[in-house]
């Protein structure tokens, strides 16, 4: 079996104007792997997708394609499969047309005929659940099916690689669900690499064999989903992953009678083994931030309770779990519960953590000890 | 506040129902979501409540008194938008005074009403700039303030969120929830989203094509759906719905899948009991209420247990703290996907070979023709 090319990124750059778009990101991507690349809206998520597909060059670093360098190379010889965001399907081509126009194009027509097309059209609008609509006009869709319809036209290529710029956030959840898993395996089916960009942490999470977190131009960290949600780098990590996010949460660390805590207005926390052992590697002392998950949070009755306590801001009842916010004096803790909630709005109660599960942050550099 | 009622309303666009027959409560101090796929009527039923649209037949009480006939000013509604509708060349302060001013209201009481509402919405580092400087969450924090000084008997969010950041859409659901019941607002909320109408709703009414399908607390949706398209609607990911027969045992009534059975509890025995001779009965049951035996060194162990379910893992997501893994059942009678709920991250892997176990007390039986829930 040939192998196919991995895709590289070196020390990207690019400004526009006076904003740094990109600072030096670097990746790669495997052949028959998904990165997804996440982050919020001005991360830089659109502008590696430009650079990658050639519609921009970069001020500074390089693309490679395999050993190939392709930094300079035009889009059109690059064999990019780019879904954009904003879907630029033809407007006055049918969606049958829109997403069989790639297969028509002089590189591949001899390959396809007239019937090879219809099947491979047929197939991309039954996965995406658009059977039916292949002689409709795009101002006649919906913005999901004309996403849908973005994402069929991509998938249907056959390219080096698959750069697919947010492609179902204007989905409804039930077809976002089947579309993560089902577009997923096709990409890997394929043996070629595919970046995968898109706000949501969670749906990173989801369809990545690697995930990076992308914020202000930077890859603040990149891993295995795993990884990502349960070491985060830094603060700006853990702010984006999770539903809800990791709550950060300031405190004092000292050492009482032998005893190591971290101190809160609201209270207190004893300190972990696997964190006294950060602790006593002499790299802190004093103010710190803490990183609590949600769903390892557990409320307490307030009464005998010698650990932080606040009042109750507000409860959520989702179904199969809720959130409730605790008001710690000003600092609030999301927890994530499955137990029935019996407090009120201004009930006081405990907040329990499991010390093991606590992430340690560097309060001025963000970054996790 | 008061509370609202409709009671047998109607709308029809020429021949088109776009609600039909609607009879709903909105309870003093409660807040009521309306919710559905787009073209269900939530909008239009809204639009009835403000005034807005006609009623095409039957009555809109807001408190004791009819509303058909009032023009929306005279309703002492006030409605929060999408896109925030707030004067782009205004400050906070200025938005928020905006519609005591129009009434000419006396400057002292002015000032303090304004300041009580930036008090309460957390607006006092941004009051005096341009609205058009903050972000959509606190935007549509101004546009709340803006509605809240005129002192409505009735608030109406419209999608208040769906223009939102993810961070700042947790942020301002928690703190309109906060506010709702902290001052007791009675509101009506327009959504698409079944996140934010089950997190922030004393009552959720579900529509689909202009009829409500069942209208209760996020509880009752979602442990006791009326019907399959509720079931369906409610929760993600989706119920699980899979093809099933009843069948009397010794022992009670017992419910057959392909390869795998289950038998019911007393309970549901009994409700079902006139329901043995129907052909076209569908289980329901919740990805959660699936947990998971790992069969790799012993594949048959746990293989004939009842209420087992065997597959391998098609695709397996990380979802934080959760895990959902599409498990296919493929044996020589049917293949078919099953979605489960697990704490994640674990270290199931994709391929694995997996017996689901399901939680009896948790399962909905429909008939599948109607899509009612026999076990209500």
């Amino acid at each position: 079996m040939s192998t196919k090319p991995c895709l590289t990124a070196v020390s990207l750059t690019k400004t526009y104007g006076p904003t740094r778009a990109l600072d030096g990101v670097s990746f790669n991507v495997e052949p028959g792997e998904v990165v997804a690349v996440t982050g919020p809206s001005g991360a830089g998520k659109t502008t590696i997708c430009r650079l990658i597909s050639g519609l921009e060059y970069a001020d500074a670093g390089r693309i490679l394609s395999g050993d190939e360098d392709i930094t300079h190379r035009s889009p059109q010889l690059r064999n990019v499969a780019y879904m954009f965001e904003s879907y630029a399907l033809y407007p006055h081509f049918s969606v049958f047309e829109n997403i069989a126009s790639p297969l028509r194009s002089p590189r591949t027509h001899r390959r396809y005929d007239a019937e090879a097309i219809g099947r491979v059209v047929e197939e991309a609008l039954t996965l995406t659940e658009m059977i039916g609509f292949g002689d409709r006009l795009p101002s006649e869709l919906s913005g999901g099916q004309k996403q849908r319809v973005a994402l069929c036209r991509t998938l249907v290529q056959e390219p080096t690689l698959y750069l697919l710029d947010e492609p179902i956030s204007h989905l409804d959840a039930k077809l976002r669900h089947k579309l993560r898993g089902a577009v997923r395996r096709q990409l890997i089916a394929t043996g070629l690499p595919s970046i995968w960009c898109t706000p949501d942490a969670l749906e990173a999470l989801s369809v990545g064999d690697k995930v990076v977190v992308l914020s202000e131009g930077e890859i603040q960290q990149m891993g295995t989903p795993e990884d990502v949600f349960l070491r985060p780098a830094n603060t700006a990590v853990a702010k984006l992953i999770g539903d809800p996010s990791m709550n950060i949460l300031p405190v004092r660390f000292n050492q009482e009678l032998g005893e190591m805590r971290f101190h809160h207005d609201s209270g207190s926390i004893r300190v972990g083994n696997s964190q006294a052992d950060i602790l006593n590697n002499g790299l802190m002392g004093g103010d710190t931030l803490l990183g609590l998950r949600p769903a390892e949070l557990f409320i307490q009755g307030a009464d005998s309770w010698d650990g932080l306590k606040g009042l109750i801001y507000t409860v959520e009842p989702f179904g199969k779990y809720s959130i409730v916010t605790v008001d710690l004096g000003g600092d609030r803790l999301k927890i994530k519960t499955k137990e029935k909630v019996k407090s009120a709005i201004g009930d006081m109660v405990g907040v329990e953590c499991s010390p093991s599960e606590i992430v340690i942050f560097d309060k001025n550099t963000g970054q996790a000890l | 506040m008061a509370h609202v009622r409709l009671d047998q309303v109607w709308k029809y666009y020429g021949d088109v129902e776009a609600v039909r027959d609607l009879t709903l409560e909105c309870e003093d101090g409660n807040m009521l979501a309306l919710l559905g796929p787009s073209g269900c009527g939530k909008s239009t039923t809204l639009k009835m409540v403000a005034g807005v649209e006609q009623v095409s037949q039957g009555n809109i009480f807001i408190g004791d008194r009819s509303v058909n006939d009032l023009a929306p000013g005279q309703r002492n509604i006030a409605m929060v938008f999408e896109d925030y509708a707030l004067y782009p060349h205004l400050s906070v302060r200025e938005n928020i005074a905006f519609p005591l001013k129009v009434r000419k209201a006396a400057p002292r009481h002015i000032q303090s009403r304004v300041d009580d509402a930036i008090d309460l919405l957390n607006l006092g580092d941004v009051a005096g700039d341009n609205v058009k400087a903050l972000s959509g969450g606190a935007q549509q924090r101004v546009s709340i303030g803006r509605a809240l000084v005129r002192d409505p008997e009735l608030l109406l969010f419209d999608e208040p969120l769906s223009h939102l950041d993810a961070d700042q859409k947790v942020y301002l659901r928690s703190e309109i929830k906060r506010l709702q019941q902290s001052i007791g607002l009675t509101s009506v909320l327009v959504t698409h989203d079944q996140t934010e109408a089950v997190a922030m709703s004393d009552k959720v009414a579900v529509m689909n094509n202009g009829v409500l399908q069942q209208v209760g607390t996020p509880g009752d949706l979602y442990e006791r759906p009326a019907n399959l398209f509720v079931a369906n609607f409610i929760g993600e990911p989706p119920m699980n719905l899979l093809p099933v027969e009843l069948s009397r045992q010794p022992q009670g009534l017992q419910v057959c899948g392909h390869g795998w059975s289950l038998c019911l509890n007393d309970r549901q025995s009994r409700r079902l009991d006139q329901c043995v001779a129907k052909s076209g009965i569908t289980l329901g049951v919740r990805p959660e209420h699936l947990s998971v035996c790992r069969s790799g060194v012993t594949p048959e162990d746990y293989s004939n247990l009842e209420g087992s379910i065997s597959g391998r893992v098609f695709f397996r997501e990380l979802r934080g703290d959760a895990e959902v893994l599409t498990v296919t059942v493929d044996d020589e009678k049917a293949a078919f996907n099953v979605v489960v709920e697990i704490d994640g991250p674990s270290s199931i892997a994709i391929g694995d070979k997996l017996s689901l176990m399901m939680d009896a007390d948790q399962i909905c039986i429909f008939e599948t023709d109607n899509g009612i829930n026999l076990l209500l």
